[in-house]
Formats: structure tokens, C-alpha cells, sequence
């Protein structure tokens, strides 16, 4: 027969391994915390509740727990892998407490490792009240010095300069502590190894996450004033610290780092604002607004940053480019340059007359040449304008019709201006062509092409092939639940319809399989070289 | 009845998996894009299974599949995604996916691999 150490020990299992399964927020897991307070309830009658483990075993107030049920089973492993040997449940603790207490409990052994241990972990969320705990400790001893005890409840700030660690892995120990102590701002020098790690930890947003609400909450602690000023403000000082730190990466400049560091931003918001929804600290609770316009001024100063420096990049390229133009201009004869398809492209491209007319001035070209050439622009202008009186007898032809019926008369006089005016720019449109000796422009751009390398066409292949397949799944499969009849009935020559445009859904799918064998696929599903090392590591 | 997210930037895309959903007798749950996704996956404790595309802006489907192991790493998570060559499958795979749907896709295909993810997903276990 189960006796009252079993229950609570069972319940305790149930909670943590329906947290392993379905996770802490999941309808059977709050069942099983319920009831499990409810029984600790009960215990709490004849005080305080203890969990101890020895080499006896597993024992509640001194009562062995004799179950052996894998809930027990899990429990005890459970605790044991983060170095848990005695918890007090404190009588005075609150459901909500409770609840808070088991989140911690389930945090992964290395996350309490960055807290300072499970100690650490709930002094964080302020549960040291009502939850005492034994568990290992960072703290300086002498060489000479044999360390046999333990400590009640670690702290997160013990010095360990100039010492060594009683126990655990006192290196990461003392990096998180310079972590913790650079995100509230107790150290205001930032050393690149700590920059670093706040930088690898926000490959994790979870995690840094973590740190920057243990940072901000430890900080509230020290100084009680800093809580009641403004918690927020505390806050996103300590997310501006990591922000800070991942703006001192080397490689910062490039898009691709900044792109990255906003996606980081980006699941950190979540992983802050998630987290903030668990707190009970009222003041912390209110924090949400603060982080989301705390980190969209981030994302705005990081938009803003990389404006300028695409600016500057191109500002630079433009000038490089100015140059090559200008040295190309000058070894281009004089009479040539007007018909250089330099010009033609550059005119396609949207620069205008005074910009080419300031470059030819730039590479030497005489205001004499110059002027010159008004000459020849002068017929291109006629040109334009002949085109602009064609358009002019159209309208006025179209609002005749629209109000009176012309006499022959009219039609005549039309006649002939239309027949003067296509002779006149026929005479002009020749005129401009002997004047550039070369192929009416018409001509030209038929031959030309968009001078795309082999490289480049295939990346756009491969683009188009990725969206076709876009609209193609949602006619295929928008035309299976009609033909299956999952959609409503559906009458026989509907039926063949559909068919007809299904077996056309399969060419095209034919066709996309061919454009992607030959341009393959795009970039952005191309494969990730640091999963596959580590996958080909394994 | 299951709880099925859509993640999609695709409206199209969307609005039919939402419909097939449904006339496979499950609720859909329609996300467009990966921030809106981890949130509803942080919130919303209902969903038994994930399906995301994997090009999004900002929030990739890795990252929405990354969530879902972190924070729900019993549901099974599927990608829908244009064809993958073998090494992006095997990614997708490690980093947690139950499956993938290539596109252009077909009725049968979304329909076996949600049969096979909603089997593939535990069932509370007995107190």
C-alpha cells in the first residue's frame, strides 16, 4: 500500500514526465499539478514538506518512499541529473509558487548550469521563500583547503577570481557570471570572450532569453530601487547590453551578420515575451511593451545602418564606374561617342541628356563638340514633335467624329496634312539615320540581348521553377478534392473536365521537373554547410 | 478531431491546405508566416500537428520547426516545400521534422502524411 511519501513522489513523476511528453502548459500536465498541490496540501498540515535523497534512498519527512513505480523512478533520475539532494516545500507556498517551482525543476540541467544551478535558478524567480534547496556551489578555497560541505541555496555572484571552483565546471561557471554581470551593467568594459559567448548563447534564443531575465531581475535585486524606478527600464538596458555584444562580432558589417542578428531579435521578442507571460513579478509582467519597442528601434537603427552602408557601397561603385566610363570616353573618338552603345545603354538605364552632356564635358569632350550635337538632337526633337502632331490629328479626328459628321472637305484637308507629315518624317526619321550612319534603333535592339551569364540565367531558372510550383500545387490539389469528391458531388461531364485538367496539371509538373533538372534549385533551399558537417561528423 | 497549423506565406497555398484539412474532418489553424507561427506553438497547447513551408522571409520554416522541438517536441512537424535535393532532406530530418511534402503537391500526399503524422504523435498517457 502506497503511503503518503509515495503519493506525493508519484505525483511529482507524473508532472515531469507529462511535461517531457506533452509540455508544461499541456491540460494533463496542469491536471497533474493540480492534484498534486492538493496533496501537498495535505502534507503541509504537520509542516514543512522534505524531500531528501541519500544513500538510504528517496525519503519525504523522513518517510522512505517504497514505490518503485517508473513515475518514482523518473523523479528520482530526474533530480539526480541536476544534483539535487534536498528540496523544502515550504507550507506558506502558493499554487501559482508551486507552479513556478516545477518550471524550474524542468528546466534542462544545463540551463540551471547558466543560472548558478537550481539554486541560483529559483533565487532568480524569487522562490528562495518558500522552496529551500541544497545543490552545489562556486566559491574560493584555498589550495590547501579540502571543501566537504555544501551550501544552502547558491548564489549567482560569489566571487571565484583568483580561486577554484569546489565543484561542477567553475570555467563556464565564471563566464556566466561575467555574462550576468556585463548584462546589468555591473561591468561596463566588455571583454571579447564575454561578447563572444553572449553571441554564441544567441544562437539559442531561449536561452539568452534566460540570461537577460536573470540579469535584469538579479539586477532588481541588488538595488530594491531599481524595481520600483522602473523594471522595464532595467530591462531593456540588459537587452541593449547583448544587443551590444552582438554588434562587436568582426564580421558585423556584412548583411549577412546583421540579417542574422535580426532574426535573433526577432525569436528573442518571442522567447521574452513568452517567458514574461509566466512571471508573477507584476512589474516584469508589464515589461511586454517596453521589449517589443526596445527591439523594433533595434530592428529600425539595423535597417537604418545597413541603408547607409549600401548607400556608401554604392555611392563608391558609382564612382568607380564614373571612371572607367570617363577613361572608356576619352579613347572613343569624338564622332563615335553619340552612337556608342556605352550611350545607348546608359540612356536605357534612365540617364539623361544633361548627365550623358556632363560626362562628355568630364572626359574632355570640347563645348564646341558639343554644340554640334545640339544639332543632331534638334532632328530628334522634330522627330518628336512630328510624332506629337500624328497624336494631335488623332484627337481632333476622334472629337470631329464625336460631335458633327465631317464634310468631304475636311477629310480631305486632313488628309493632306496627315500625308505632309508622315513625307516630313520620313525625310527626318532618313535625315537622322545618315546623320549616325548606323541601323535605325528599332533594328538595333532587336538583335541586342540582356547580356545575363550562364550562372545568373539559371539562378532566375531555377526561381521561376520554384514559384510554378507554387499555383501548381493549388490547381492539382484544388482539382483532386473535386474529382475525389471531397468537395460535394460531382456531375460526369464535370468529372471529365477536371480530368483533362488534371492530365494538364501533369505536364506542367512534367515540365517544371525539367527546368529544375536543368537549372536546379534555388538558393534558398540549397543545403546548410554547418548542419552537414555536423551530420557527416556523426 | 485534430488541430492542424498551417504556415504558409502563400495565401493560395493556404486557403486549399485549409480546406483539405477541414474535409479531412480536422480544425486548421492558419499562420503566414514564421513569428505569428512560434507564437501560436508557444500559445496554443491544441495543436497535434505542424505543416510550414521552408522559404520564408525572416522567420525560416527551420525556425519554425526548431520551435516546435524546443517547445513541443512531441508534435510532429511537417515540411512543405518545392523539391529537396537528398542532403536538404537529411537536414530537415536532423533537425527534427517528421516529414516533407514536396510541391507542386498532390491530394494523396498531404492526406498520407498527416494520417501518418497524427498516428506518429503519442497519446496522453494513462494516470
Amino acid at each position: 500500500m502506497n503511503t503518503a511519501a509515495d503519493n506525493i513522489i508519484h505525483a511529482l513523476g507524473l508532472i515531469l514526465s507529462n511535461t517531457a511528453v506533452y509540455g508544461s502548459q499541456h491540460a494533463v500536465t496542469r491536471q497533474a499539478g493540480q492534484s498534486c498541490f492538493r496533496l501537498l496540501q495535505q502534507a503541509w498540515a504537520s509542516g514543512d514538506i522534505k524531500i531528501n535523497i541519500t544513500e538510504q534512498g528517496l525519503s519525504v519527512n523522513h518517510d522512505v518512499v517504497v514505490s518503485r513505480s517508473p513515475l518514482v523512478k523518473h523523479f528520482v533520475e530526474h533530480i539526480e541529473q541536476r544534483e539535487i539532494t534536498n528540496v523544502i516545500l515550504r507550507k506558506v507556498m502558493t499554487e501559482e509558487q508551486f507552479l513556478a517551482f516545477l518550471e524550474v525543476l524542468n528546466a534542462k540541467p544545463e540551463e540551471l548550469e547558466q543560472l548558478g544551478g537550481f539554486g541560483g535558478a529559483l533565487e532568480a524567480v524569487a522562490l528562495s521563500d518558500v522552496v529551500g534547496v541544497r545543490n552545489v556551489v562556486y566559491r574560493e578555497v584555498a589550495d590547501d583547503q579540502t571543501v566537504v560541505a555544501k551550501k544552502r541555496n547558491a548564489t549567482l555572484d560569489e566571487p571565484v577570481d583568483n580561486g577554484r571552483a569546489t565543484d561542477g565546471d567553475s570555467d563556464n561557471g565564471a563566464v556566466m557570471r561575467e555574462i550576468l554581470a556585463f548584462l546589468r551593467g555591473d561591468d561596463n568594459g566588455m571583454k571579447n570572450e564575454t561578447a563572444q559567448q553572449i553571441r554564441e548563447k544567441g544562437a539559442d534564443a531561449a536561452q539568452l532569453a534566460d540570461l537577460i531575465l536573470t540579469a535584469a531581475e538579479t539586477k532588481a535585486f541588488k538595488t530594491p530601487h531599481a524595481a520600483d524606478e522602473n523594471a522595464s527600464d532595467t530591462l531593456v538596458e540588459c537587452l541593449h547590453r547583448a544587443y551590444r555584444a552582438m554588434t562587436q562580432d568582426p564580421s558585423f558589417h556584412t548583411q549577412k551578420t546583421k540579417k542574422q542578428i535580426q532574426r535573433t531579435l526577432t525569436l528573442l521578442k518571442s522567447e521574452l515575451l513568452q517567458k514574461l507571460q509566466g512571471k508573477d513579478d507584476i512589474a516584469f509582467a508589464a515589461c511586454e511593451n517596453a521589449i517589443r519597442d526596445a527591439i523594433e528601434g533595434i530592428h529600425d537603427e539595423l535597417a537604418i545602418d545597413a541603408l547607409a552602408q549600401e548607400y556608401a557601397k554604392k555611392w563608391k561603385a558609382v564612382n568607380s564606374s564614373e571612371k572607367r566610363i570617363l577613361r572608356y570616353l576619352k579613347r572613343t573618338p569624338t564622332e563615335t561617342i553619340e552612337q556608342s552603345e556605352l550611350k545607348q545603354r546608359l540612356m536605357d538605364s534612365g540617364l539623361d541628356d544633361d548627365n550623358w552632356r556632363e560626362l562628355l564635358l568630364k572626359s574632355g569632350v570640347s563645348q564646341a563638340e558639343l554644340d554640334r550635337q545640339e544639332k543632331q538632337e534638334g532632328i530628334s526633337k522634330a522627330v518628336g514633335g512630328v510624332a506629337e502632331t500624328l497624336k494631335k490629328l488623332q484627337q481632333d479626328i476622334a472629337q470631329a467624329d464625336g460631335a458633327a459628321k465631317l464634310s468631304k472637305q475636311d477629310i480631305r484637308g486632313i488628309q493632306t496634312q496627315i500625308d505632309g507629315v508622315v513625307r516630313q518624317t520620313e525625310k527626318s526619321i532618313q535625315t537622322l539615320i545618315d546623320e549616325i550612319g548606323g541601323k535605325p534603333r528599332d533594328a538595333r535592339s532587336q538583335t541586342e540581348r540582356p547580356n545575363l551569364t550562364r550562372k545568373r540565367l539559371f539562378e532566375i531558372l531555377a526561381e521561376i521553377g520554384q514559384e510554378l510550383c507554387q499555383p501548381l500545387s493549388v490547381i492539382n490539389c484544388s482539382v483532386d478534392m473535386l474529382r475525389d469528391g471531397s468537395l460535394g458531388d460531382i456531375a460526369e461531364m464535370q468529372k471529365e473536365m477536371l480530368d483533362t485538367a488534371a492530365d494538364s496539371g501533369q505536364k506542367i509538373q512534367k515540365l517544371i521537373d525539367k527546368l529544375i533538372a536543368i537549372a536546379g534549385r534555388p538558393k534558398g533551399l540549397a543545403v546548410d554547410k554547418s548542419i552537414q558537417s555536423e551530420l557527416y561528423e556523426e | 478531431m485534430a488541430h492542424i497549423l498551417v504556415v504558409d506565406d502563400e495565401t493560395s497555398i493556404r486557403t486549399v491546405l485549409s480546406v483539405l484539412v477541414k474535409s479531412l474532418g480536422h480544425e486548421a489553424v492558419m499562420c503566414s508566416n514564421g513569428e505569428q507561427a512560434i507564437d501560436v506553438i508557444q500559445s496554443d497547447q491544441s495543436i497535434d500537428v505542424v505543416m510550414t513551408d521552408l522559404r520564408m522571409n525572416e522567420v525560416s520554416g527551420m525556425d519554425v520547426i526548431a520551435s516546435v522541438k524546443r517547445h513541443r517536441p512531441q508534435t510532429p512537424a511537417i515540411v512543405i516545400s518545392a523539391y529537396l535535393s537528398e542532403e536538404k532532406l537529411k537536414e530537415i530530418r536532423a533537425i527534427g521534422a517528421f516529414g516533407h511534402i514536396a510541391k507542386p503537391f498532390r491530394m494523396d500526399a498531404v492526406r498520407e502524411t498527416i494520417e501518418a503524422a497524427l498516428s506518429a504523435a503519442p497519446l496522453p498517457p494513462e494516470e
